[in-house]
């Protein structure tokens, strides 16, 4: 069984367990927006659906969406590069990304017939040794904060994925993102990327323009494995 | 952690995405006109452009043979 069986009685019923969807760990604000937008573009290029806490509706404490929503995840993608000090009253160090992080390792242990996957992605791959000194060990993929250098990453962290989109496929489809962006957010309402109704458009938008850009331009099959 | 990832090659198509994301398959529908507006073409089904570029290279091939 996948799912996290704590849900009660008339609470919502949680998503499906889906080989090819990612749990997306990324912070939400507007000056990640550019990354934001480019992690959904090259999941979806890679073939995969990338999934956020902020799609699934409220009425369930915060922890118990986030677990029932990485249960239904083969990948999880972690992004920690906005771990730093939010110099807004009170001033504050942000702990979500990393302990999401550590929620999905505890996931992975806990089921270790290959479940479950997680990446780490950071601005500054040297960083995380200082910030979060338990993941020595671990590949970091260091994007530098900008979308070529996230795109580069994903290749290099799903590099046997058998669909190899080249960086220019994953770029058609994020410049497709951020033009319908503006149209999307007057179609919802919505004042950011960062909701439900967007994500969800965005990332249907992605999927489509990663399925024509892909049926186009095939890639040859390397073969399994 | 590193876990050796192998990934099926079949792409999810967008009514399945649709029907994950709880998304209704009339909006699916809207955003594959978007899609293919984006993509500067005039929503053509993928499968008549795809056979369409097809016949290009294979003619192509022939005039250089």
């Amino acid at each position: 069984m996948h799912g996290v069986s704590r849900a009660k009685p008339g609470s919502p019923k949680p998503p499906a367990f889906s080989r090819l969807s990612v749990f997306l760990n990324v912070p939400y604000d507007h000056t990640f927006q550019h990354l934001y937008l480019a992690y959904i573009a090259g999941l979806a290029a890679k073939g995969l659906t990338p999934r956020a806490t902020l799609e699934i509706p409220g009425g369930v404490r915060r922890l118990d969406r986030i677990l029932d929503l990485m249960a239904t995840c083969r990948y999880s993608f972690h992004d920690l590069s906005r771990v730093e000090v939010d110099t807004r009253r009170p001033v504050t160090p942000r702990f979500n990304m990393s302990f999401e992080l550590g929620l999905a390792v505890a996931w992975e242990r806990l089921h270790p017939k290959g479940e479950h996957s997680w990446f780490v992605f950071e601005s500054k791959e040297r960083r995380v040794l200082k910030s979060l000194s338990d993941l020595a060990g671990t590949d970091v993929y260091g994007h530098g904060g900008t979308v070529n250098g996230l795109f580069r990453q994903l290749g290099n962290a799903l590099v046997r994925i058998e669909s190899q989109p080249s960086v220019q496929d994953m770029h058609f489809v994020y410049d497709g993102l951020r033009r319908a962006l503006p149209g999307l957010l007057k179609r919802t309402g919505g004042r950011t990327a960062f909701e439900a109704s967007v994500f969800k458009e965005l990332v249907m938008l992605a999927t489509e323009l990663s399925n024509e850009r892909m049926s186009a331009n095939p890639t040859p099959d390397p073969g399994a494995g | 952690m590193r876990v050796p990832v192998k990934i099926t090659t079949r792409r999810p198509t967008l009514y399945e995405t649709a029907d994950l994301l709880g998304v209704p398959r009339a909006r699916a529908d809207e955003l594959h006109a978007l899609a293919a507006e984006l993509a500067g073409r005039n929503g053509a089904p993928v499968s008549r452009r795809v056979r369409k570029a097809s016949a290009r290279r294979v003619s192509r091939k022939a005039r250089q043979s």
